[in-house]
Order: C-alpha cells, then structure tokens, then sequence
C-alpha cells in the first residue's frame, strides 16, 4: 500500500458535524446572502451584473462647456493623501446625472480571442435611482459551443430601469422585463470607490497610457481575509494624476459567463470616452428613462 | 427541484438569485466539515466551516468548477486552516507523543479518545514533521479524497508542484513509520517544521 494511503484512515471516527454547529453556519451564510441583497437594492454585484448583460462599465472625463466632470480645478501633488483626495474628488454630484461612455476589451483566459467592443453609453439619476444604458458589449449566451460564445461579436442591446423594475428594449416596440431591479450603479467607478473607502486601493506609481501621464491604482482582493483569495490577480485603474479622472481600468479574470460547457473567463480591460456629470434639466432626466426614450414601446 | 441541479447549475443561478447558494451549503457543508474535523478539532471545524461557506458565496463568481464545487470549497477550508497553523502543529505534535487525539470529537459517545489505527501517533508526527504544503496536499488528498488534479484546483497551483509535495510526504511517511517500530510514541516529539 502506498504510505499516502495509510492516512485515509487518520482520525478517521471524527464525528458528524452537530445540528447546532450546522445551524449556526447556516445562518452565517444567510446573513451574507440578505447583506448581499441588500446592496442590490442600491448597487447590483459587480461580477453578478457582468454576468447578467454583459458589462456595463465606466469611462474617462472629457469635460466639455456645461458640464460638471468631477468638480476639480486645483492640480494635487502625486503624495501622501492623494488616494483620499481621489475619494473625495470621485464622489458623485448631489443631484446630476451621470453620464458615462466606454469601451471595452475582452480577451478569453479559455480561447485567447479579443474581442473590442463600444462605445457603450450609460445614463443614471442617482437621485431617483433611474439608469439607461446601451451595451455594446453584450455577449450572447446561445452562440454555440463555448469558443463560439468565448469569441463571438459583440450585441447591441439597451436595458432601463430603476429600484423596482428593469426592462430589455426589444425592437421594435417592446420592453420586457429584465430580471431583478437594477439600478444606477451600472457604474464601474464604484468598483474604485469601495477600494478607496475600505483601504484596498493602493498608489501604484504614474505612468503612461497612450501618451498621458496616469496614476496607477491597485485594488485588492475585495474579500476578507486575503488568504482566501490567493493568487488571484489585482485589478488596476488608471486616473488622471491632477484631476483624478478614470481613464482606464484592467480587470484581470473577473469576467465569467456561464455556458452549457462551463464557465469562461475573461481579462477585461476598459477605456473611458467620457465620464461626466449633467444638469438635472428634464431632457438630461429623458436619458435616463427608457420608457421617455420608447414612448410606443409596450410593456410585456 | 435543486438536488437535481449540478453544482455549477446552482453556482450560476445564484449569481442572480442568491438563496440558490443555500443548496450547495446544503450538499457540502459536512463534508467541509469533517475534513476540518479531522484536520483540527471539532470546535475550529464549526468556525472555519462556515467561513468557509460566506467566503465561497462571496467569491462564487470567481469559481470556475465545470462539476462539483467541492474540491473548490476544500482549497478555500485549507487556506483558512492557514492562520491555525500552529494550532493544529501543537495536536499533531501532543498526538504525537501521547497517542491520543483528545482533539477530536467521536461519533460514538463510548470511544475512548484514541485513534485505533494502529499507526495513528506515527501518521501524526509524519504530519507533524512535513512542511505545510506538503501537509495540504497530502491531507486533501487521503481525507478530502481529491486527484492531483483536484489538489491542484484547491490550491491554485500547478499539477506538477502537487506531484512533487506528495513525493515528499510520502518520504516523510516512510521515514517516520520507519521509526514507529523502534520509537515509543509516548518518548518521543514531532520536530516540527510547519
């Protein structure tokens, strides 16, 4: 017998675990699921949300004339205190609309295919809670085998809704119900703002993207404790080093689609076209509501 | 209607409805269980249990298992058992050199806290003397029941660095029951690396 085997027997006669010790973890998992829950009400799971449509990620601040692109004009020095400057200078506006345009490379960890895709282009009220959005990186899940799905062309598709309902535009003329309620934080600057808040976004030195000077951000692993998560790749966002504008963000393996086959991976990496914030008018609000934007579409 | 459903049918569901988790926990959960029983002790078992289970919910969309998420599950219990290292050292090493493994919690209320294996105290001061890597593999490889593949998984590393840790395990097995015949547990300590 090969000595690996003589410890199958090791301890052997430990007990079952007991009903309370079962009970107890049961509700531990319980509250993690309602904690969950409860952020959905407010933000969809990042990696649930990709999985649902694609991805719906956010983008770099052109500001233009009327427009608030992160409210900054004084240059901050690359020193201590710069990440909580970034904080303070990516919270969202009281009361404007954001309004973000992306693109965004994928590259499947299964097939080695790239695929690029966009602009794809959000509008939220974070205010009422209200979001439309048009993915141009919506990959379809009945494309074939898993390399056919892994390295299909992108889809066009738009979705709205607010914190109770969520519909898919279906052309020509209908809006069908797009599973749970979503809401505005299709927003993928949240994924950079919790690191900021909870201590996981560290400075990774300045560089430069396509010619312009960038900061480099690191993002830790987002669960707790870090030896649950070894060997699993950083995410990075790029922000500009004066007014702390997302300019680009690379999510390595953090893109999975479920197929008949399995799951597949994806490196992702987003540029932003624009991030800005509008003023509340009613045609800016228009944007953000598909319903205004398909008035003779009819709700299935 | 979900003991019908595969693993990664109820892991992809739950990405959207997260409630479907609960049936994974139902599937797997004593079997997590039991092998950190078995590794540590009843009382670290039902801690690190069901940590394990609220770190997998929120890590499940990382998981990439095509069958059974148990082999993931385990990887997850091992790195846990990691910050009870020395915890679990301390046992190997008492067991060791007492023979009994008053750490363990018996099905049968009437066993006496002692392994009946007749090797036990030497499987624990072979456990006891081997790096902690190599411990891992080892462990989920005859308690956990997982291929060299599956350790792999667990572990996030590649299937050659499984082989090459169960080469030295297997070393170590055959130097310390070796030394069984000759060596009275109860005279002698585990020299302990991990």
């Amino acid at each position: 017998m090969d000595e690996l085997d003589l410890f199958r027997d090791f301890n052997s006669k430990a007990s079952d675990p007991s009903g309370e010790a079962q009970q107890r973890a049961l509700a531990g998992l319980t509250r993690a699921i309602e904690r969950e829950r409860g952020r959905s009400e407010t933000r969809p799971p990042r990696r649930a949300r990709r999985h649902l449509a694609g991805f719906a990620l956010a983008f770099v601040a052109l500001a233009g004339a009327g427009v608030t692109a992160l409210a900054l004009d004084a240059p901050w020095q690359s020193s201590p205190g710069f990440l909580e400057q970034a904080e303070a200078a990516l919270a969202p506006p009281d009361g404007q609309i954001l309004h973000a345009k992306w693109q965004i490379t994928r590259t499947s960890r299964d097939y080695g295919c790239t695929v690029t895709s966009g602009p794809s282009e959000l509008w939220a009220d974070p205010t009422s809670h209200r979001w439309r959005i048009v993915a141009r990186d919506f990959q379809p899940q009945d494309a074939g085998d898993g390399r056919a799905i892994a390295c299909h062309e992108n889809m066009t598709k738009e979705f709205g809704g607010d914190a109770t309902d969520s519909f898919e535009f279906v052309p020509p003329d209908t809006l069908a119900p797009f599973g749970p309620a979503q809401t505005a934080s299709w927003d993928s600057v949240d994924h950079l703002r919790g690191a900021l808040a909870d201590g996981r976004a560290h400075m990774d030195g300045r560089t430069k993207l396509a010619g312009r000077t960038v900061e480099r951000i690191r993002i830790e692993c987002q669960v707790e404790p870090e030896t649950a998560c070894p060997g699993r790749p950083a995410d990075y966002f790029y922000v500009d080093p004066e007014t702390f504008s997302p300019v680009q963000f690379e999510l390595p393996n953090a893109l999975h689609y479920s197929t008949p086959s399995g799951l597949l991976d994806f490196d992702v990496v987003g540029r932003y076209l624009t991030y800005e914030y509008l003023p509340r008018t009613e045609a800016n609000l228009a944007l953000t509501d598909i319903q205004a934007q398909h008035p003779e579409a009819t709700e299935r | 209607m979900e003991s019908h459903a595969s693993d990664a049918d109820c892991l992809a569901r739950s990405l959207t409805g997260p409630r479907a988790f609960e049936a994974l926990f139902d599937r797997h959960f004593a079997a997590v269980h039991r092998y950190l029983h078995r590794r540590a002790g009843r009382e670290i078992a039902d801690d690190l249990a069901a940590e394990t289970f609220a770190v997998a919910f929120e890590r499940r969309a990382s998981c990439r298992a095509s069958e059974s998420i148990l082999p993931w599950l385990y990887g997850i219990a091992t790195n846990l058992l990691r910050r009870r290292r020395r915890v679990e050292r301390r046992q190997l090493t008492a067991y060791a050199r007492t023979g009994s493994n008053d750490w363990i919690v018996y099905a049968d209320d009437t066993a006496v806290p002692v392994d009946e294996s007749t090797n036990g105290a030497a499987l624990a001061r072979a456990l006891a003397v081997m790096k902690p890597r190599e411990r891992d593999a080892l462990l989920l490889y005859a308690l956990a029941e997982l291929s060299y593949d599956e350790i792999a998984t667990a572990l996030e590393v590649p299937v050659g660095t499984v082989a090459t840790w169960l080469h030295r395990a297997r070393e170590a097995a055959q130097r310390e029951l070796a030394t069984a015949d000759t060596v009275s547990p109860a005279t002698t300590g585990a020299n302990a690396n991990g």
